[in-house]
């Protein structure tokens, strides 16, 4: 999983760093970066109605856990075993994973007994939650032709669930 | 108006991710995205396993096995390609271009379920494409 990643990223890890002055020019890396997880997660949130056939949901979330691994473990091999600490950033992961975990519970039991598009495209809805968040919290703003980028991927979603 | 079972839990897990996905971005100040991503599987699968202390055992099929193991690899793989474009990008427009998975997940269903694919859906892709582009055609104007 190694070469899958970029290469300027160093051994020790990344360190925030802030944005350059002047934007390089072409499709910025943070937009492939998206669309690379777009594609990953349309897989992640279809193989778990395949996968929910022949196991319970408790089943399927520790198997999951465990393909996490696939990716983590190549990941801190090449932090070479070194993990940064933060006293507030590890215990914030600690409860995101468990609530993460939770909202699993939660959507594997959905998908168990409704339907896959209707069920994934509702879920993909939670960036409206991180917007009303980022306002609130973070003073984030958007101009007008970008609320309706917003407002079309959200009516996207909403016929999605046809 | 009857109400589905499946509708109760899909919203509580939007809110979730909705607040785990707002909580990625105060996290990032704290680490790097690599050193995150590590910590998430570490306590995913502690988590996990309190989770099976509640049920009676460990269930095993090959195949469902093979499918959630690559359930947990392709939701790594987008959460290492999230963090990263989130330390780089705009958080709403990051959050906004990955969520839409679901034209991904809709396509495999036509694919691998026959699940049918209605007007009302295909118009939904073209909206979701479309406002792919408008939000990278957008990205300039952004303020500050």
């Amino acid at each position: 999983m190694t070469s899958s990643l970029p290469e300027d990223i160093p051994p020790e890890g990344i360190a925030i760093q802030q944005p350059p002055a002047a934007a390089p020019a072409g499709t910025p890396r943070w937009l492939w970066l998206a669309l690379g997880a777009l594609l990953a997660w349309g897989f992640w949130s279809f193989l778990p109605k395949l996968a929910l056939q022949s196991m319970p949901p408790h089943s399927v979330i520790f198997y999951e856990a465990l393909g996490n691994l696939l990716v983590s473990i190549p990941v801190l091999i090449y932090l070479r075993g070194k993990l940064m600490w933060h006293s507030r950033t590890v215990p914030m992961a600690a409860f995101m994973s468990g609530i993460t975990v939770c909202a699993f519970l939660m959507y594997f039991f959905a998908l168990k007994n409704g339907p896959v598009a209707t069920i994934v495209t509702l879920t993909a809805l939670y960036p409206v939650v991180v917007i009303l968040l980022a306002r609130i919290f973070l003073k984030e703003k958007l101009n007008r032709l970008q609320w309706l980028a917003v407002a079309l991927a959200v009516a996207a979603a909403v016929l999605l669930a046809g | 108006m009857v109400i589905e079972v499946w509708l109760l839990p899909s919203l509580l897990a939007l809110f979730i991710w909705g607040l785990t996905g707002f909580l990625n971005k105060i996290a990032l100040r704290g680490l790097p995205p690599l050193h995150l991503l590590v910590y998430g599987s570490i306590f995913f699968l502690l988590s996990a396993c309190v989770v099976q202390l509640f049920y009676s055992g460990l269930d095993f099929d090959p195949k469902g096995v093979v499918l959630a193991l690559g359930v947990g690899a392709a939701g790594s793989v987008g959460q290492l390609m999230f963090l990263i474009a989130l330390r780089d990008g705009p958080l709403t427009f990051v959050s906004m271009i990955s969520s839409l998975y679901p034209l991904v997940a809709t396509l495999l269903a036509y694919v691998f379920l026959s699940e049918p694919i209605s007007l009302r859906q295909g118009a939904g892709i073209v909206l979701g494409i479309a406002s792919i582009v408008l939000l990278v055609v957008a990205r300039d104007k952004q303020p500050a």
